[in-house]
């Protein structure tokens, strides 16, 4: 190794550092201890990184400087906190308002109702299960009161004259419906469903049935008291009217 | 290991980071916005870090970057390895050490080219490795080298001007 180059090597050199067993410094450490005037300049060399390390290690940082870096992070935290604080109350408002919004205007969607004519008429065109199967509708009417659905219904006098299929109870929107299947005649099933008034608010407002076909069935719907009716059935529309 | 929670951090690390910034930066006040600073990334980030062997090292990462982002806008410097600039390295003239202080040193170190500035000042301001200085700033071993060895020597001639010249110092 010639001398300038171990010199460039050595500038780099600490006494007892980690570079000691580095094999480009240890050969040019033999390149120096070979030559007496690189000897030379070495020892110079390494008192001068002593004493530059010496005197860099002198400075201090100034009084106070740790005490502001955590003075600082606790004010941040704080600052943190407080918006953490501001963001929960907001957010604790928001579900307050929802809450509440929810609780005092529960069938304020003008949806409501076609939400009910919509399931009802899928549940109709699905398969579903009857939980009694009579021909008589007046046993399925008792079988509904004895579980407790709503059996205290009204039908115009045309539907109180078909027989009985079947009946079953459902749910919507957490709302008992009593389903009653009655025979049409030529193998088709008209389906009543019936549903407490006040559960559909946006339900037609009077006893005169409106007439709608929903997916493939044609449905009439009407309220009375305390009852809302949906019936449904195969067929065209003119057929379901002179039911009425 | 857990990592260590903030104030024990402070205590432990700020003398050294302080150190380390103000070899950077020109100033005093500079030194301690890069210390804080670093500090504040440390409370906000920190805990990405999963190995607390290497606290130490983020930490002096960090401060580079910080000091380097500051100087970015303003400084443009080239980057040469060794091998290509051997030719141009100054002729060291052997100091003695007797006449140096550490403000000399601080100033010395301020006038040195900046891309030399954070190896010279890890390597004697720590007892790091040439690979863990390389680590820490993220260039290449071979460079680590060649910048250690370039910033020494212009440390040294300015050191020299400054101890021939002492109207050049404090300034």
């Amino acid at each position: 190794m010639d001398n300038p180059t171990s010199r460039e090597i050595l500038l780099r050199y600490r006494p007892g550092g980690p570079e000691e067993s580095d094999p480009e410094t240890k050969s040019a450490l033999e390149a120096a201890a070979q030559d007496p005037e690189t000897g030379l300049w070495l020892k110079s060399h390494v008192d001068f990184q002593k004493r530059v390390r010496s005197e860099l290690q002198k400075v201090s940082p100034p009084k106070g400087l740790a005490e502001a870096i955590i003075f600082a992070e606790k004010q941040r935290l704080r600052r943190l906190r407080q918006r953490q604080a501001f963001l929960m109350a907001a957010a604790a408002l928001v579900i307050i308002g929802i809450t509440l919004f929810s609780v005092f205007q529960p069938s304020a969607s003008p949806q409501q109702f076609a939400g009910f004519q919509t399931r009802m008429v899928g549940t109709a065109l699905r398969d579903y299960r009857m939980d009694l199967l009579s021909p008589d509708p007046e046993v399925i009417r008792n079988f509904l009161k004895d579980h407790g659905a709503l059996a205290d219904y009204s039908l115009p006098p045309s539907l109180e004259r078909l027989s009985g299929i079947g009946g079953a109870l459902l749910r919507w929107n957490n709302h008992p419906v009593s389903m009653v299947c009655l025979d049409r005649g030529q193998k088709q099933i008209l389906y009543v469903f019936v549903i407490d008034r006040s559960a559909v608010p946006e339900a037609p407002g009077s006893e005169a049935p409106r007439f709608e076909k929903i997916n493939k069935l044609n449905t009439a719907s009407w309220t009375d008291g305390t009852h809302a009716y949906l019936v449904a059935s195969a067929g065209d529309e003119q057929s379901l009217r002179n039911l009425f | 290991m857990s990592l260590p929670d903030f104030e024990q951090l402070v205590a432990t690390y700020h003398d050294a980071l302080y150190r380390f910034a103000l070899s950077l930066a020109r100033t005093e006040s500079e030194a301690c916005d890069l210390t804080q600073q670093t500090f504040l990334l440390w409370a906000t980030k920190g805990h990405q870090l999963r190995d607390s062997t290497r606290v130490k090292s983020w930490l002096f990462t960090t401060l580079h970057r910080e000091f380097l982002a500051g100087q970015r806008k303003i400084v443009r410097f080239p980057h040469h390895d060794l091998e290509e600039t051997e030719s141009e390295l100054p002729v060291v003239t052997p100091v003695g050490g007797e006449n140096i202080d550490f403000q000399a040193v601080l100033d010395a170190m301020a006038t040195v080219d900046v891309v030399y500035r954070a190896p010279v000042s890890l390597f004697y301001l720590e007892d790091y490795s040439y690979n863990e200085i390389a680590d820490i700033l993220g260039v290449p071993l071979g460079t680590i080298k060649s910048r250690i060895s370039r910033g020494i020597a212009q440390l040294k001639e300015r050191l020299t001007a400054t101890l021939s010249n002492p109207e050049l110092s404090h300034g």
